[in-house]
């Protein structure tokens, strides 16, 4: 299961050096809707360093995606980000046209999407879509770009690759074509790579594999990657440090063993305890209540209403960033 | 394989075609009544009777017409005194030429309103291409095409009236033919459109950096084309078997007012010549699209 790289191109930043390569800041999204605006993400603020896999993970509807899709400028076309900034190589990314965007959109920051399944265009060809991707970011053509294409997916352990650029995306099965995204979102040489859920249409033997697959053109690439899903395990296995999210905040963030061993914030413990556990017996934990509509914002902790230890403080106003071990913070007043 | 399995399947649709055509031209009453003058005797009836082979029994009589239609015979006009078949082909190449300039017309202008109220949707634009497609079709052709002649032949002077010649004489017909078929097309292409731009493989094209108009134009368009497909082969088809109605207005010799006239003269060949030519013209459009169809779009291939 390794990644045989395509001339992987080292980054000289590659190994983990203390200043990060992507710094956002007080990030702020509003969505316009029919109750109004609505605020997806509230001043989230967080580091990625060169080479390291930062995990964000929260429930449906916590701002995960919304993050992914700000610093990517996906965002649908009733959202837009009104704060924050979004620093790469010290330049911030918001303050950059469309077209400036695309010079580093697929070349320094790429994407891989949820769904493999929909991410292909179902009426080309592999060969065709890779290519693009090979002519886009590196203005290869014809047998070059080809002969590129083909080292792509080959990179991603993709059998008799010569054969599977004549393909269709619906003549492949879900991780094939996860593969072949994966590949094409490399084809610029980034540093970072956004995977946002990337297994989760996945069979959970498939999700295995190509987890190792991601962890082997981390290596081979020298690749950042941001990490999102709602699955606490994967994050155990795939990150160096996690954020957790809820109603559009970062509420804990920090080393990954750090939080396992010392969550601070009550929704990550809980979170954690509803993790499934090989050999434990035990019923699993669930955390009551619903996550709050970001519609109908309340003073106070928005988590304060589902916490099984929120006292009148909590409820009443909003708690600050507290900053505990090393890079550890939480957002809580019982943050300990 | 796809194409062998339709020409199976052409074919039979063409059989029962010319089978309804034979039944339903016998049903319409005794052609020697149209075909002999109010004197004729007796003995003229039967003489024709034994020429045109109405004393055989019908599955001879049919069998008979099945063969000379394969041979390109469809017999001869009562009114022309003509083989239909001659009659027909003299009147093919204009309405060939006005269908082919329509199509083109109705295709670009079509793709056009449809991509440009999908990209711009929610704004004036949007607005200003819904009005002139509902407009297009609400105008009936003949109104419209005489206002267009009135407008632009006799006031302006810049276009001919009527007939058939250059291609300035396609202007007006065509312009009156495209208005009406533009609106279910355009409505059509925008909403797969509108859908095909929010997709994730536009999100993924995004991410590759493609330039926005290579992201709506080849990679939407080429989703987006396939839900009006097969309406546009149903608009080819009425195109090819003439419009009688802009055909009258501008005097334009289609095979639509040959048709006209064989029902007025009640010149019954004729019209079962034309009727079959017609039947002819859908089912290859038919075939046409469905294996342009499987083109297009590979998960349907098989």
């Amino acid at each position: 299961m390794n990644a045989h790289g395509p001339s992987p191109s080292p980054h000289p930043s590659a190994r983990r050096s203390e200043a990060p390569l992507l710094e956002v800041r007080d990030l702020t999204v509003e969505f316009k809707t029919r109750h109004g605006e609505v605020r997806a993400l509230d001043r989230v603020s967080f580091d990625l360093r060169a080479g390291e896999t930062l995990g964000i993970v929260g429930e449906s509807g916590s701002g995960k995606s919304v993050t992914a899709r700000s610093i990517m400028r996906l965002l649908p076309r009733n959202a837009r980000v009104t704060g924050g900034e979004i620093r790469y190589d010290g330049r911030d990314l918001l303050t950059l046209s469309d077209r400036e965007f695309r010079g580093i959109r697929g070349k320094a920051i790429s994407m891989v999407l949820q769904d493999p399944l929909t991410s292909l265009n179902p009426v080309f060809r592999i060969g065709w879509q890779v290519g693009e991707a090979v002519t886009i970011q590196q203005g290869l053509r014809g047998a070059a770009r080809d002969a590129r294409s083909v080292d792509l997916l080959r990179g991603v352990n993709i059998p008799a690759p010569e054969i599977r650029l004549h393909n269709y995306p619906h003549e492949m099965s879900g991780g094939m074509r996860q593969r072949v995204v994966s590949a094409t979102a490399l084809a610029g040489n980034p540093r970072i790579l956004i995977c946002d859920e990337p297994t989760t249409a996945l069979d959970a033997t498939i999700q295995a594999q190509f987890l190792n697959l991601l962890r082997g053109l981390q290596e081979a690439y020298g690749l950042a990657i941001i990490f999102i899903t709602h699955d606490f395990s994967v994050v155990a296995e795939m990150c160096d440090r996690v954020a957790v999210m809820y109603s559009g905040q970062i509420r804990e963030r920090g080393d990954v063993f750090e939080i396992f061993d010392h969550p601070a914030h009550p929704y990550t413990r809980a979170l954690l305890a509803s993790v499934p556990k090989l050999g434990e017996t035990e019923r699993l934990t669930t955390i009551p209540g619903q996550p709050p509509s970001s519609a109908n914002k309340l003073p106070g902790c928005a988590f304060a209403p589902r916490c099984p230890i929120a006292d009148s403080v909590c409820h009443a106003s909003e708690p600050p960033d507290m900053a505990l071990r090393d890079d550890h913070t939480s957002l809580c007043w019982r943050a300990q | 394989m796809v194409v062998v399995k339709r020409l199976g399947s052409a074919f039979v649709t063409l059989l029962a075609i010319s089978l309804v055509v034979f039944v339903l031209s016998r049903m319409s009453g005794d052609p020697r009544e149209l075909m002999l003058s109010e004197y004729a005797t007796a003995e003229d009836y039967e003489l024709l009777n034994e020429r045109l082979g109405l004393d055989k029994p019908y599955y001879a009589q049919y069998g008979v017409f099945l063969a000379d239609a394969v041979r390109g015979d469809l017999g001869e006009s009562i009114q022309a005194r003509q083989p239909v078949l001659t009659l027909i082909l003299q009147r093919l190449p204009g309405t060939l030429e006005l269908a082919g300039s329509a199509f083109v017309a109705i295709i670009l202008a079509s793709v056009l309103l449809g991509v440009a109220t999908a990209v711009w949707r929610d704004t004036w634009v949007e607005t200003a291409g819904n009005i002139v497609a509902v407009v297009g079709q609400s105008v009936p052709a003949f109104w419209l095409g005489i206002v267009l002649v009135y407008v632009f032949a006799l006031t302006l002077g810049w276009l001919p009236m009527a007939g058939r010649g250059g291609w300035l004489y396609l202007v007006l017909p065509t312009l009156t033919i495209a208005a009406n078929s533009l609106a279910a097309l355009t409505r059509l292409l925008s909403s797969a459109m509108t859908e095909a731009m929010d997709a994730e493989y536009v999100k993924f094209a995004n991410v590759k950096s493609v330039p926005p108009w290579r992201v709506t134009m080849v990679h939407c368009l080429k989703n987006a084309i396939l839900t009006p497909f097969t309406y546009a082969g149903i608009i080819l088809g009425q195109l090819l078997t003439g419009s009688i109605i802009v055909e009258t207005v501008f005097g334009w010799p289609g095979i639509g007012l040959l048709a006209l006239q064989a029902v007025q003269t009640r010149d019954y060949p004729l019209l079962q010549g034309v009727v079959l030519v017609f039947a002819i013209i859908y089912v290859g459009i038919a075939l046409l699209v469905d294996v342009a169809y499987a083109y297009l779009d590979p998960r349907i291939r098989h």
